[in-house]
């Protein structure tokens, strides 16, 4: 008995020890704790308390109020309400009323008492500044507030009157903003979050905010995060996963925010710096207010995490209702265009695949524990009949337990070391180096020669049909890749885009050969042909991978027929003389 | 099959080997495989030894199939993306047919080596080239001496208590130690034997006379007669019926030549098992009239 305990001990460490490596990727809850953890650290570098009454400070409380209710901002606390007293009458004006809102909030969050402020502010009444004539950030502010500290309304102002105000300021579009008739991504976050908790009751709210859902689904960029005023940023993006989360949209499946295969939490990540912190636009520095915004939404995240709950029913009723009751809602094409964002085009075909992205989405991890499992019984079979053979103590079996032990966890860390990916997210994946430089490049693919020798292409070429028909593979196209890359990355990418088959032989960094592009290989069309690439019109006397491209510059690939005569290049060079 | 001409047995079997060992034709492999194990469960009559061949088939089948797919990614049908390179479907299908291909064409060789006795060797090629007739049949016969030298030697020393196999580090000790012994052994050995045939008076310029015990008759004639034009019919077939598999998989056709190449490429696969058959009831019919 003691020596089958031991058997399986032994077993038991091998898998384990196979298995550990991949352990990061199976444990996923604890990844918003780090990032929290991250922004804390990141952020201890200064104090809260002398910089209340700051936009980035407020924030930054308000999201940690959530995250570490007890007790922690008592500087904070004083700080702020030692500021808010030393405003004064004028303090209190109708145009810092935004400011002090979020200042009440942070207040709350701190566990302070700010109903006494928010009486003295006139937040919640019509006297010295009517609610139908306030701004829809003070309207958002203010219902976010009241749900906040459970204000209790009183006289002639209810929390009604707010949402009728806020959902007259809602455009055609579905969404929100500011000024202007084009929605911003910000507000319109912003607007579903503090109506959120009046869906269930009310049809209208619920209506309004089923059109502005589908208007951030359509904003949405195909790398997940958002964009506004023309930049993408990292505080739209927390803002709309702040919203998902308070409409309880599961937003790592729902497919109206996986663009590409990219969530809007993985979105966010973009932004991510290596010191904790997130930035504002895409490879900046850390930013204050990105970073507490960020705080925002991760916590909140974690919360919904935490709570585990199956999904309400509103996030499953409402698109059908919308769809049924009120066709207007689904926001039309022609309407999308005027949007301000460069890229909203509503996208059929990425929300029809993206429900096998969502299945497939653990494949890697499948088939690796699978592989792993093989291995695993195999490693325990062997051992078992070894052991049956020499019994456990043998000196011959410790040298065999020994031996497969090596072999099982070197092909384990080369399973492990597989990247595998479904088609859906090969072709999903974009190009996220953030940090360099970006030059703008084009890029033509072209095998208009085959035509010339048509009775040489492979016969399975010529009736398969994938050859185009005027020999363009590729049309010359325009394209941005960062800094100091080579011809054969930008041909990596763009095949990679618009999926055009791409083999090659070789490494990916240097002395690279193009095989075959769009299932045009080498000696496919005659024993002389293949693919050759001309950078400016020039033919280069070097790989595709060791030709470091400069802005500007011109790329194309020619298929040639025979070796390179033509299509123009010209061997008897001057470098071939003798 | 045993009983005839060796130059007719040799002809069937480039014919089938030819065949067997450059189509990829799905139909083709399907049928030299069958057609060859058929053939080869005939010749060696061993129920353990049939399964052992048919599991080393498989497992040659299985890592063709399998390292095809690492090393070709042409194909329209993506599986998986490993490594940003993508597997298709169209890489297993011909990974598939390859490793088809090569058991098949290593069980017809089996069977060859069964038939193709080295006297036999040496009849058909004696007279034309007897100098690379020797070479074949001495190589041939080295590999089967090889082996029976290395378990002699193992089992000797087994004997002195010096073979260990415990473990599986020991064991492969051990064997590397036989096997540098044996090789040895075989270098000697060829010295011996060029040595002794010299002596015998091997290597005279004058052209030396052969003898062979066999006789070729009619049936041979129609042997080979057969296998050839089935040869024809198959090779010209498939010259009017192409299979591809990249990009595209083509689709399996039952067309005028696809149906002369299948129906005459069986033919020649089954003609051995025919032959035999043929013997039997002719034995039988034979018999009942005595």
């Amino acid at each position: 008995m003691y020596s089958f305990v031991k058997r399986f001990m032994v077993v038991l460490f091998c898998f384990l020890l196979i298995l550990c490596g991949n352990i990061p990727k199976i444990v996923l809850a604890s990844d918003n704790h780090v990032l929290i953890n991250g922004i804390i650290e990141w952020k201890k570098i200064e104090t809260l308390d002398e910089s209340a009454g700051t936009s980035s400070t407020d924030w930054y409380v308000i999201a940690l109020g959530d995250y570490e209710p007890e007790g922690t901002f008592s500087d904070y606390l004083k700080a702020a309400t030692k500021f808010v007293n030393n405003l004064g009458a004028d303090g209190f004006e109708n145009d810092r009323i935004n400011d002090l809102q979020r200042m009440f909030l942070a207040i709350d969050a701190s566990g302070g008492d700010s109903s006494g402020y928010i009486t003295q502010a006139d937040i919640f009444s019509n006297d010295k500044y009517a609610i139908k004539d306030r701004t829809i950030n003070e309207l958002i502010f203010g219902l976010i507030l009241a749900d906040k500290t459970n204000y209790v309304f009183e006289g002639n102002v209810k929390s009604a009157d707010f949402i009728e105000a806020i959902i007259l300021l809602q455009l055609a579009d579905g969404g929100f903003a500011l000024s202007g008739t084009r929605s911003d991504t910000d507000m319109t976050a912003m607007a579903v979050q503090a109506l959120s908790p009046y869906v269930k009751e009310n049809l209208e709210v619920s209506k309004c905010v089923d059109k502005a859902v589908n208007t951030l689904s359509l904003m949405q960029k195909d790398t997940g995060d958002y964009s506004s005023f023309g930049v993408r940023n990292a505080e739209s993006t927390a803002q709309v996963l702040l919203a998902l989360c308070k409409m309880d949209i599961d937003y790592e499946n729902d497919s109206r925010f996986i663009k590409q295969g990219n969530t809007v939490y993985d979105g966010l990540l973009l932004y991510k710096k290596d010191d904790g912190s997130f930035s504002h636009i895409l490879g900046g520095n850390g930013n204050d207010i990105a970073c507490a915004q960020t705080l925002c939404a991760l916590v909140e995240t974690l919360n919904k995490k935490v709570e585990n709950t199956p999904t309400p029913e509103i996030a499953t009723n409402v698109p059908t209702e919308t769809a049924t009751t009120e066709p207007v809602a689904t926001v039309s094409p022609t309407e999308t265009i005027s949007l301000p964002t460069e890229t909203v085009v509503p996208n059929n075909s990425a929300v029809t695949t993206n429900p096998e992205i969502e299945n497939k989405n653990n494949i890697s991890l499948y088939i690796k524990v699978g592989l792993f499992g093989i291995i695993a019984i195999s490693t325990f079979l062997f051992l078992v009949i070894r052991a049956k053979k020499h019994g456990i103590k043998n000196k011959a079996f410790i040298a065999d337990l020994a031996l497969i032990l090596v072999i099982t966890v070197i092909v384990g860390i080369a399973i492990n070391s597989l990247d595998i990916k479904t088609p859906q997210q090969y072709y999903a994946e974009t190009n996220k180096q953030v940090n360099t430089k970006e030059i703008g490049v084009s890029i033509s693919i072209d095998c208009n020669t085959i035509y010339n020798n048509s009775t040489n292409i492979d016969t399975s070429l010529k009736e398969s049909g994938l050859l185009p028909e005027n020999g363009e593979i590729l049309p010359r196209t325009d394209c941005s890749i960062s800094e100091g890359s080579s011809v054969f990355d930008i041909l990596l990418n763009m095949t990679k885009e618009s999926k055009i088959q791409l083999e090659y032989a070789g490494g990916i960094t240097n002395s690279t050969y193009i095989k075959g592009i769009n299932y045009l290989y080498e000696f496919s069309c005659g024993s002389l042909s293949g693919w050759m690439y001309k950078v400016n019109g020039e033919f280069a006397d070097v790989s595709c991978s060791d030709y470091i491209l400069k802005e500007g510059d011109v790329v194309e690939f020619v298929y040639s027929c025979d070796l390179g005569r033509d299509i123009g290049q010209n061997w008897s060079g001057e470098d071939m003389a003798p | 099959m045993k009983n005839i001409h060796p130059s007719a047995a040799f002809i069937y079997f480039i014919a089938v080997i030819l065949v067997a060992s450059f189509s990829i034709n799905p139909g083709i492999v399907v049928i030299s495989v069958m057609g060859g194990l058929l053939f080869y469960g005939m010749l060696c009559g061993n129920v353990s030894k049939f399964m052992s061949h048919i599991a080393f088939c498989a497992v040659v089948w299985i890592i063709t199939m399998f390292i095809n797919v690492i090393f070709s990614h042409n194909g329209v049908i993506i599986i998986l993306f490993v490594n940003n390179k993508p597997i298709t479907m169209e890489a297993f299908l011909y990974g598939a047919a390859m490793g088809g291909m090569i058991a098949a064409a290593l069980t017809w060789c089996r069977c060859l080596s069964i038939i193709m006795t080295d006297e036999k060797v040496m009849c058909v090629m004696g007279g034309i080239l007897p100098k690379l007739a020797l070479l074949f049949s001495m190589a041939l016969r080295f590999i089967p001496r090889f082996r029976a030298q290395i378990k002699k030697v193992t089992e000797a020393q087994r004997a002195m208590g010096l073979y260990q196999e415990d473990s599986v580090i020991q064991k492969f000790k051990s064997a590397i130690k036989v096997f540098s012994a044996v090789v040895t052994w075989s270098l000697e050995n060829a010295i011996e034997t060029g040595d002794s045939m010299r002596a015998r008076g091997y290597g005279k310029k004058e052209k030396r006379t052969s003898f062979s015990i066999f006789k070729f008759g009619k049936r041979d004639g129609m042997v080979i007669a057969i296998s050839l034009a089935l040869l024809a019919a198959t090779m010209g077939a498939m010259s009017k019926y192409k299979f591809y598999y990249y990009p595209v998989v083509s689709e399996i056709k039952v067309s005028y030549w696809s149906g002369i190449m299948w129906t005459a490429y069986l033919i020649l696969a089954v003609m051995p098992v025919i032959l035999e058959i043929g013997a039997c009831v002719k034995w039988k019919f034979c018999r009942s009239k005595i």
